[in-house]
């Protein structure tokens, strides 16, 4: 290509213009065309959530199966052009994490052409951590296994500037080969403008995995309430029930100030009803991950340098651990 | 590859590389971005935008026409329509109130919303949905809060975060 191109540019003038103008335009209209919907053959639907319905379907063209989510636009102008802001923060927060092993990878952004309503193409994987638990819940080893994978896939997404907001097992996929990827990205946002975070999507997402920050509607919370969701799933992965029950956000409110008081007052003890098989360096990163407080939870990074994770098999029970 | 907007920044970053860069030093050029600068601010502004999505339309302007070219006849409506699409993406990943498409005031010109949707759409395409980017803005929490006398390194980190 490179030999080519300057030979091309050596052609005399008036063909040169016509030429290149010509190449312009074909570039420009190529570059035109969204991916087809129609490319795609619709198979199943495998997931519906607040923010669109996934569909499993084959890539007419490759034989390869992909994951196709609708996103519920629901927003139009006067003329009826849709006008999704939805979209473009799912898939750009996505695209920010192109490349990153724990985190679905974004294929593409395809179109349909009759209504223009927008899909966002995706890497298929799972099923789903919350299926996966239904069967049993996880050893202490698989438990740090899956948290390793899962904290070092939030570092990732945090460094890139973004927060999730919607962290628990229905948007944690397991792969045929014991990897974890996080999707779900219909309430993630740009983290940056610290203080104006926008509240306004939260409605969608699962309450039980919330952090109390948000559930006070603070308007000044971050990167932390992942952390937060991420210890709720951490509880979860070793007792099979969800850490949190309520209903409402106010009796959410009510549960995660009992867990505080329950560690405050207890210690690494609070969590003997649900998990008395954890060892004390599980309980400290379940702790920290669960700090009422958000400056008191570790970040991702941190989490991962606890020894719970770098010295396995020190300990075992935690009867036998001294004082 | 499964990514054809990346397929055309190959494209156009292989053999028209030197044209742009002949493009960008032209005096008309510079003016074409002068004006859309200034429309963007003014465009901020007027919506009570961040500084941060002014920035950010700003980047997506530069980025989009290092990637493709747009012909110096269409230039002064061109710019515009690309002005309006750059800063209407970044509200989108900005914003929390986000304004409809028929809001912006054009100026001189009228574009209708299909129109500045299908140049929302290709300002996404060309730069393969990667909206979100790095500005001075992230820094200056972290600076500002290491100047402050009680806001010790600590905090600095925090926010940098």
């Amino acid at each position: 290509m490179a030999a080519v191109a300057p030979a091309a540019r050596k052609r005399p003038a008036p063909d040169e213009a016509a030429s290149s103008a010509d190449a312009d335009k074909k570039r420009r209209r190529s570059c035109y065309q969204f991916e087809n919907i129609d490319d795609y053959e619709m198979l199943e639907e495998i997931g519906e959530g607040a923010f669109g319905v996934v569909a499993k379907a084959r890539d007419r063209r490759t034989g390869g199966t992909v994951a196709v989510k609708w996103i519920r636009g629901g927003e139009f102008d006067e003329d009826g052009a849709p006008n999704l802001p939805a979209v473009v923060r799912e898939a750009g927060c996505l695209a920010a994490c192109r490349g990153l092993p724990g985190i679905v990878q974004i294929k593409n952004v395809a179109t349909d052409k009759e209504t223009g309503d927008l899909f966002i193409v995706m890497e298929l994987v799972g099923p789903s951590l919350r299926s996966r638990l239904e069967r049993q819940p996880l050893s202490e080893d698989e438990t740090r296994d899956s948290m390793r994978q899962l904290l070092g896939a939030v570092e990732k997404l945090h460094a890139t500037g973004t927060i999730h907001r919607d962290v628990n097992p229905d948007n944690i996929l397991l792969g045929p080969d014991g990897t974890l990827k996080i999707c779900g990205f219909g309430c993630a946002t740009p983290a940056r403008r610290v203080g104006k975070t926008c509240q306004e999507k939260l409605d969608g997402t699962t309450m039980q995995y919330r952090s109390p920050e948000q559930l006070i509607c603070s308007q000044w919370y971050g990167p932390e309430g992942d952390i937060y969701a991420l210890g709720c799933v951490m509880a979860e992965l070793l007792s099979g029930e969800p850490l949190f029950t309520a209903t409402t956000e106010d009796d959410m409110i009510t549960q995660t100030l009992d867990l505080r008081d329950d560690i405050v007052t207890m210690g690494v003890e609070a969590f003997d009803d649900v998990m008395d098989h954890l060892s004390l360096a599980g309980r400290e990163v379940l702790a920290g991950l669960l700090s009422y407080d958000s400056w008191e939870r570790p970040t991702a990074a941190d989490a991962l340098k606890h020894r719970w994770f770098t010295e396995e098999d020190v300990e075992k029970p935690p009867a036998a651990v001294e004082p | 590859s499964s990514d054809s907007a990346a397929d055309c920044d190959g494209d156009a970053d292989g053999d028209v590389d030197g044209e742009y860069q002949l493009v960008f030093s032209e005096e008309w050029f510079r003016q074409a971005r002068l004006t859309a600068v200034k429309w963007i601010l003014e465009t901020r502004g007027y919506f009570g935008f961040g500084h941060r999505t002014a920035y950010l339309a700003i980047a997506y302007f530069d980025s989009f026409l290092l990637r493709r070219r747009v012909d110096r006849e269409a230039m002064p409506w061109a710019a515009r329509l690309l002005s309006v699409a750059c800063v209407s993406v970044a509200a989108k990943m900005e914003e929390c109130q986000v304004p409809a498409l028929s809001e912006f005031d054009a100026g001189d010109y009228d574009f209708c919303s299909a129109s500045i949707r299908r140049m929302e759409l290709l300002v996404l395409s060309t730069l393969g949905w990667r909206m979100g980017a790095v500005t001075p803005f992230d820094f200056l929490p972290c600076f500002s809060s290491r100047l402050h006398p009680h806001g010790g390194a600590g905090a600095g980190g925090r926010v940098a975060l």
